[in-house]
């Protein structure tokens, strides 16, 4: 009992208590060994622990392919779609989503980074594994394909940032000394010259397939797909024969056009028998069945048994922005819950051949615009878009045209001056999946980066630039039409090395229309000074002013760039900015 | 005199005197009596067996006794040699403010306080001493009853609970705390007991916020008569027919053409605020302190709520001669509950007048202008609010101590210490699944406009934080000699976890707990971090003054942290600072009108860590989800922050000379600082490192992978001045006073290198913190012509648009024409107070202001049509043809599409931010004691108070932007408030 204690007890129980809280402090003081200041990160790995397994050299391959991951990179996936923006085929209304309507408007000067800073941000990923990757314990083939995929990453890269910016400065290795000063760019041809010798050493080590699974998964880069970057490589800078030869090799490894075997009754629920004459069943058949191939071998159920896909930015769905397709918001008109971020130009949906495969003749822009009758459209306006290339159906909404996969009943109305909705008059529908239609931002069908089609019309460019026409440049393009349901090439009026240009060109332009090739190719051709004019929607009404100067051929480094590293200012003076 | 304690010394034996004056008290024949009273010297009586004593109680000289708080201890006021500055904590009560920092905002010299307009929880402001001196977090230290706390802890501080607050400024008073004093400390003491009966307030008070501005937008006709200008100003078709112009200035079509004000419809005009405070001290040998309150905060978005319980006990006991033990227990819980969907201000300010909340037929509006619009449809913050779910949070702080002194022998104290804060933080936020709205043309739902799956937000963070600390100190007067030697060691843990769940799919959108979503992998997804910190410290001071003439002080702190490699983790700060008060020199004696002159001086060291992070120092991987490959998210692993092993501490070298000085028997007080403080080794993103490094600068350290390095200078001068002066005039007895600061700011050395531009500031030598670097507006162009003679701005320039200077005569503008604009930190900060008291009745007025400060605002906040949104009344005094003013508020009215020329940045889209504001306004009314005795009540006042009542603005051209805001889109509006209260004493 407390009581009972004497109280000289208490008070030394008193003092034995409070001399142990100072002496607590002071023991816990004490125990402060120099361990307790070593604390390291729990959600980080440290390079010197690193490199121990060929999951951690999987893992850090996965980290160099988030190059191709519109979430990871706004350069590319999805977002090569605004480069179209950046050209004659379509119009980028929103400033703030991309460079795309300031390089349209001829707006172009270093406040821009077209990529620049990004890639470089790869640049480093690449160097770290390829210089590091080496000391991993692992089978030694399996190494040396996961050295070549990323060296052809890196390769991709270092094309895409020399075809943009020109002279760019060449790393070949891990940048790690912050006291490192900045590097002079290296000129184009010797960059293009170390892309190509890259693709070249890397391609005899990689599989022309991937069995999926670790370490196999679908979607990595495959031998077909360094040729396919060599053919674009090898295009782009007028290597005609290497780029037909590297064209070859791809066209020899099993890839084909998709090709729907039979249609059904969904594949014909948008009806086009007011626009279309069909001659008959068959010809119906044909047609639909051409639309079907075209437009469905976008979208996700077809990317497993397509055989057309080379290189692919992989997503997948309900995943909140992150990993989803974004063209369901950045294509679609408001009514369909889109924002109209890139829209197709008149001058692409005059592009697209009749129904025959002939050039179409489109009518006087004053006439059309008196048709369009602000909307109540009367029946010559509508002749317009009567018997065209199937692909105009298939990747554009123009008013009128059903699109009952995405909503049932839905025909396409310009909604003129309203928010969100397209300035020229025009939609894109291509790229679409109609099977995502409810949430913003999502989407699992894949964005081909390079697919099949490309390779026949490289082919074909650049065999008919190197010898003139022949039979395999006809029997390539026909693969093309054929598939879209159009007839073939008229071999007999379309007999020389200038008319199979000029129609191998257009082919390319509306094959590929929103998939980022065509600011690129009216560089190449150097059409651009012809093509970049004012653009005007179907009431007349001018939509953009575009003005093209000859050093847009390059862009120019970004401010940010300039600002760290002095040795680009007399490139970027040579380049005329 | 009235209610003086009388004690029996030793005992809880204690009685107050009655209105005469007089007292009786049952005590021994020997004992002694104590007298205390406010303001008096108290007084120790014996009572010799007398039963009838008379005492008289002298007028303490408060100047004399004054106590500060100073690091790890007291000083006497007169004694303090560094730069200190108390509150006056009378300021800080009964005020309908959510936070103790913005109840400081104008009450200390050189303490910058910014109110930034929040959201309920999200409004508690941030602090800054003596100007920013980094690059990064320059806040100050924040000490509660010796225990560091968080600047959130420090904010949700119950002002009633608290005693005093010193703030430390100079490396003198602030070096003891070492390592993070660099930009000063806020040292705060809570209410103790006090020996005597035991005392109850009640403070109470109801009161109702309202915006102090709200953006102006222009209503329907005005919106789309000025898009059609901005249309036809592009060369384009107007959008609105003369047709459509009719119903909408005739309001006949209201489900295509309505009018609506969205700010109105969405927000509430007045939201309550209320608080509830009690608190009950007393006591004997053990003193105590107990407070709980209650804190209820409505937004003015409907359905939100915030209310904060918090609790406080002190306790202090004196258990023997040689020891005292003391405990601290404090726990706070905010918990915000939102019923509602959550509404983003940009969202807001997007909706357009002419676009429908609900047609005719019942059903979300679906048309803007006449045309279907999925976007603003699907943002409509009625619909938001109505159907798009709910989220909550309950954070809780708990901060426990004890602490137990012992003195051996008079003069030495040996204290310890142990302390540990936790916090938590849970919240929840549901995303309901929302229908699709329907086109009103058709009926068809519009694709994009629902909300799918739904989705359900969980997150929880937990940290602590463990302190242990033994102080000893010794003082010794002998003659006229005084010396203290304080010396002490401390170690320091802190440990933070976070975990973040969300599920997708529920079965319907009622539901709560995590596992009701679905948990197939594309459904869900985890995230979480650690970490952690360690500080080792150890310190000393020592003081000496002579005759009380003579002060000398020097301290020494040294810190080692877990945040630096090896070898780099150890810093050392020593101070010292001496003082004459030349008022006690013989030769002043008969000086009658000067009571009191010092002059002080200081030099010291002091440190930085709060822009390092825990690992900088690591060479780490980053992981994650990298890329899709087999159609399914594949992890990754790739560079991280490129490391600096050699990172060490930021420098902070800080020189201060001051004047204190009390005029005419310290009626009037005065003190006076003028300061040099200089930071070296700044942490800088390594400045020498190329873009083609392939580094990320980013502001989000978890995205950064550029490297700091110690490198840079910054040098703050300064001057403070504050002015106090208390008279009475009979029974009228008020007070004035005033305080003024000025920074001057300058970046010194950039580790020899040029600008670092960051979005549009730069930080750039020679020129100050925050400055906005971007083109220079030189009014608009007046004619073609005169942009024809202009150096070329863009291909799409044209009459009426902004002209910017072309700085290097080129004859092209571009990146290099960019220039130092303006600044967005107050660098000249002042206060004004005023207090009154007429017999009952007592006023109270608190302003505060500042100068020179420019906000940018730009995209929907300034610039007409941004992406779809409406237009602001400003823009009404534009650039027109009509009216060719270069000096227009406006340019030429353009949709933001076609107007990437106007939209650059520049300082056309400044706006002035001073203001002079009334922070506070209080008029009180105190029940006279001859009514309140006869309900045994001792005190009870009734008072009537607004916050923000007032403001003078500089702007005046947009005007519709508080000046407390940030640079930025749309933000909840700042809130001013009324309310009335009580405060009660029993």
């Amino acid at each position: 009992m407390i009581a009972s204690l004497p109280l000289k007890k208490i008070t030394l129980m008193k003092k034995i208590l409070y001399i142990s809280i100072i002496s607590f402090t002071l023991y816990t003081l004490n125990s402060c060994k120099k361990s307790s200041l070593d604390l390291l990160p729990q959600a980080q790995v440290s390079n010197s622990t690193f490199w121990t397994s060929t999951n951690d050299a999987r893992l850090a391959l996965n980290g160099c392919y988030a190059y191709l991951n519109t979430n990871n990179n706004t350069s590319t996936g999805y977002y090569y779609a605004y480069d179209d923006g950046g050209s004659d085929n379509a119009y980028a209304q929103y400033p703030w989503e991309s460079n795309a309507t300031s390089i349209a408007a001829g707006d172009i000067d270093a406040t821009l980074d077209q990529g620049y800073n990004n890639r470089y941000s790869f640049i480093r990923r690449y160097n770290y594994f390829l210089d590091n990757v080496d000391k991993t314990p692992m089978d030694a083939n399996l190494k040396k394909r996961f050295i070549a995929e990323a060296r052809v990453l890196r390769a991709f890269t270092y094309f895409e940032l020399a075809r943009i910016f020109g002279p760019v400065p060449l790393l070949k290795n891990s940048y790690t000394d912050p006291a490192t000063t900045a590097v002079s760019p290296t000129p184009q041809a010797d960059v293009i010259a170390f892309v190509l010798s890259e693709l070249q050493s890397a391609v005899t080590d990689l599989p022309a397939s991937y069995a999926g699974g670790v370490n196999n998964e679908t979607g990595r880069i495959t031998s077909g797909a360094a040729w396919a970057m060599m053919a674009r490589v090898q295009l782009h800078f007028g290597k005609w024969a290497d780029a037909a030869a590297s064209a070859q090799k791809v066209m020899g490894a099993g890839y084909q056009l998709f090709r729907k075997s039979a249609i059904t009754a969904d594949d014909m629920k948008d009806d086009y028998t007011n626009l279309v004459s069909f001659a008959n069943d068959d010809d119906k058949q044909k047609f639909y069945k051409g639309l079907a191939s075209y437009e469905q071998q976008f979208w996700a159920a077809n990317e497993q048994s397509s055989k057309e896909i080379i290189l692919a930015s992989q997503n997948v769905s309900n995943s909140s922005y992150a990993n989803g397709n974004g063209l369901r918001t950045l294509f679609p008109p408001s009514d369909l819950g889109g924002w109209s971020s890139i829209t197709p130009t008149q001058e692409l949906v005059n592009a697209y051949w009749d129904r025959n495969g002939n050039t179409f003749t489109p009518p006087n822009a004053a006439t059309r615009a008196t048709n369009y009758n602000n909307g109540t459209v009367n029946s010559a306006y509508l002749a317009e878009f009567k018997n065209r290339d199937t692909r105009l159906y298939a990747s554009i909404l123009f008013p009128t045209s059903p699109w009952n996969g995405f909503t049932s009943g839905y025909n396409f109305t310009w909604g003129k001056g309203g928010n969100n909705n397209s300035k020229t008059g025009y939609n894109f529908r291509k790229l679409v999946d109609p099977a995502y239609t409810s949430a913003d931002w999502d989407g699992a069908q894949d964005f081909p980066i390079i697919r099949y089609a490309e390779i026949l019309l490289t082919y074909a460019e650049a065999k008919n630039e190197a010898s003139g026409p022949d039979a395999t440049i006809y029997a390539a393009l026909n693969d093309i039409r054929d598939r879209a349901g159009m007839p073939p090439i008229a071999q007999a009026t379309i007999n020389t090395q200038d008319k199979l240009r000029e129609v191998i060109h257009n082919e390319r332009r509306i094959e590929l229309a929103a998939e980022g090739q065509r600011l690129f190719d009216i560089r190449r051709w150097n059409i651009a000074s012809n093509v970049m004019q004012n653009i005007y929607d179907i009431t007349n009404n001018i939509v953009q002013e575009r003005k093209w100067q000859s050093k847009f051929v390059l862009m120019p480094y970004p401010q940010s760039a300039l600002d760290h590293n002095a040795n680009l200012k007399s490139a970027q003076t040579a380049k005329g900015y | 005199m009235p209610g003086v304690t009388v004690a029996v010394k030793g005992t809880t034996e204690a009685v107050s005197t009655t209105d005469n004056g007089k007292f009786s008290i049952t005590a021994p024949s020997d004992a002694i009596l104590t007298f205390t009273f406010i303001g008096y010297s108290s007084k120790d009586v014996s009572i010799n067996g007398k039963t009838n004593l008379t005492v008289v109680l002298s007028a303490s000289s408060k100047a004399l006794n004054e106590v500060v708080v100073v690091g790890y201890g007291t000083q006497k006021k007169v004694n303090v040699s560094g730069a200190v500055n108390t509150v006056n904590t009378k300021e800080l009560v009964n005020r309908p403010v959510t936070s103790l920092t913005n109840a400081l905002e104008g009450t200390v010299p050189g303490l910058t306080i910014i109110s930034r307009p929040g959201d309920v929880g999200g409004d508690i402001g941030s602090v800054n001493v003596r100007g920013r001196g980094n690059l990064g977090t320059s806040s100050p230290l924040f000490v509660v009853d010796g225990i560091p706390i968080s600047a959130g802890d420090f904010a949700r501080i119950n002002p009633n609970d608290v005693e005093s607050i010193s703030v430390l400024k100079d490396a003198s008073a602030s070096a003891i705390y070492g390592s993070r004093a660099a930009y000063g400390v806020m040292l705060v003491t809570t209410k103790k007991g006090k020996e005597g009966q035991m005392l109850i307030n009640y403070n109470a008070y109801y009161g109702a916020q309202k915006a102090t501005v709200l953006p102006n937008w222009l209503s329907s006709y005005d919106y789309a008569t000025l898009r059609n200008e901005a249309a036809t100003n592009a060369g384009k078709t107007p959008i609105f027919s003369a047709g459509d112009l009719q119903k909408i200035q005739d309001h006949s079509d209201p489900d295509h053409f309505p009018d609506n004000d969205w700010y109105k419809l969405t927000l509430r005009k007045s939201a309550p605020i209320t608080e509830h405070e009690i608190n009950i001290s007393g006591g004997g040998k053990t003193r105590y302190f107990l407070s709980g309150s209650f804190f209820d905060q409505n937004s003015l978005l409907p359905g939100k709520d915030l209310q904060r319980y918090s609790f406080r006990s002190n306790t202090e006991s004196q258990v023997s001669d040689k020891f005292k033990i003391g405990s601290n227990v404090s726990y706070i819980r905010d918990g915000l509950d939102n019923k509602s969907g959550n509404v983003s201000f940009t969202t807001l300010n997007r909706e357009v007048p002419l676009m429908v909340n609900k047609q005719s037929n019942g059903e979300w509006g679906s048309i803007n202008g006449g045309q279907i619009d999925g976007t603003e449809a699907a943002g409509n913050p009625l619909r938001t609010l109505a159907e798009g779910g709910r989220n909550s949070y309950v954070s809780t702080r708990f901060i426990g101590s004890v602490n137990g002194t012992y003195t051996p022998i008079q003069g030495l104290n040996i204290n310890g210490l142990v302390s540990y804060n936790t916090y938590n933080y849970v919240s929840s936020t549901f995303t309901s699944t929302v229908d699709p709205v329907l086109n009103f043309n058709t009926g068809a739902p519009i694709s994009g406009t629902g909300v799918t799956p739904n989705q359900l937000d969980e997150a929880w963070e937990t940290n602590s934080k463990l302190l242990t600390q033994a102080t000893a100190s010794y003082e010794k007067t002998a003659g006229k000699h005084y010396a203290k030697l304080l010396a002490g060691a401390s170690y320091e843990r802190y440990d933070d976890r976070t975990i973040e769940v969300v599920r997708k799919n529920f079965v319907n959108n009622d539901l709560n707990a995590i596992n009701a979503g679905s948990a197939d992998p594309l459904n869900t997804t985890s995230t979480g971090a650690i970490n952690a910190n360690a500080f080792e410290s150890v310190f000393a001071r020592f003081n000496y003054s002579y005759n009380d003439r003579y002060l000398l002080e020097a301290s020494i702190r040294a810190d080692g942290s877990s945040q630096f490699a090896p070898g780099h983790r150890w810093g050392s700060y020593p101070s010292f600072s001496a003082a004459w008060r030349i008022s006690q020199e013989d030769f002043m004696k008969n000086i009658s009108w000067l009571s009191e002159l010092k002059i002080r001086g200081s030099w010291g060291k002091l440190g930085n860590i709060s822009n390092v992070g825990n690992y900088d120092f690591y060479d780490g991987l980053n992981t994650g989800t990298a890329v899709i490959l087999d159609e399914s998210k594949q992890d990754g692993v790739w560079p991280g922050k490129l490391y600096n092993p050699t990172l060490s501490w930021e420098k902070v070298t800080m020189t201060n000379v001051g004047l204190d000085a009390g005029l005419f028997n310290n009626k009037l007080n005065l003190q006076l600082d003028v300061f040099n403080r200089m930071t070296n080794g700044i942490l800088l993103t390594n400045p020498s490192l190329p873009d083609e490094a392939g580094l990320i600068y980013s502001t989000d350290p978890n995205v950064n992978t550029a490297p700091s390095a110690n490198l840079a200078k910054v040098q703050n001068k300064g001057i403070e001045l504050s002015l106090n002066y208390n008279n009475h005039i009979g029974d009228f007895k008020f007070s004035v006073g005033g305080n003024f600061s000025r920074i001057w700011n300058k970046v010194v050395d950039l580790g020899g290198q040029g600008d670092q531009i960051s979005g549009y500031y730069v930080n750039r030598v020679g020129a100050a913190i925050g400055s906005f670097y971007m083109w220079q507006a030189d009014g608009l162009f007046a004619s073609n012509a005169d942009v024809a003679q202009h150096a070329t701005q863009s291909t799409s320039t044209k009459a009426g648009d902004i002209k910017y200077v072309d700085q290097n005569g080129d004859g092209k503008i571009d990146g290099d024409d960019r220039v130092v604009v303006g600044n967005d930190v107050p660098y000249i900060t002042y206060g004004v107070n005023l207090t009154a008291n007429y017999k009952n009745f007592d006023f109270a007025l608190l302003g505060q202001g500042v100068t020179d400060v420019k906000v940018y605002l730009e995209d929907e906040a300034s610039q007409a049509f941004f992406n779809g949104a409406g237009v602001k009344a400003y823009t009404l005094d534009r650039w027109t043809t009509a009216n060719p003013n270069p000096n227009a508020a406006y340019p030429r009215l353009l949709a933001s599409a076609d107007n990437t020329q106007n939209l650059k940045q520049s300082s056309f889209w400044l706006f002035n931010a001073d203001y002079f504001r009334i922070k506070s306004l209080t008029l009180g009314y105190s029940i006279p004691k001859s009514i309140l005795q006869k309900a045994h009540i001792r005190g009870l006042r009734i008072y009537a108070s607004s916050n923000n009542p007032f403001t003078i603005r500089g702007d005046k051209r947009l005007k519709d932007f508080d000046p407390e805001a940030a640079s930025q889109r749309a933000a909840y509006p700042q809130i001013k408030s009324y309310s009335f209260g009580i405060n009660l004493t029993l």
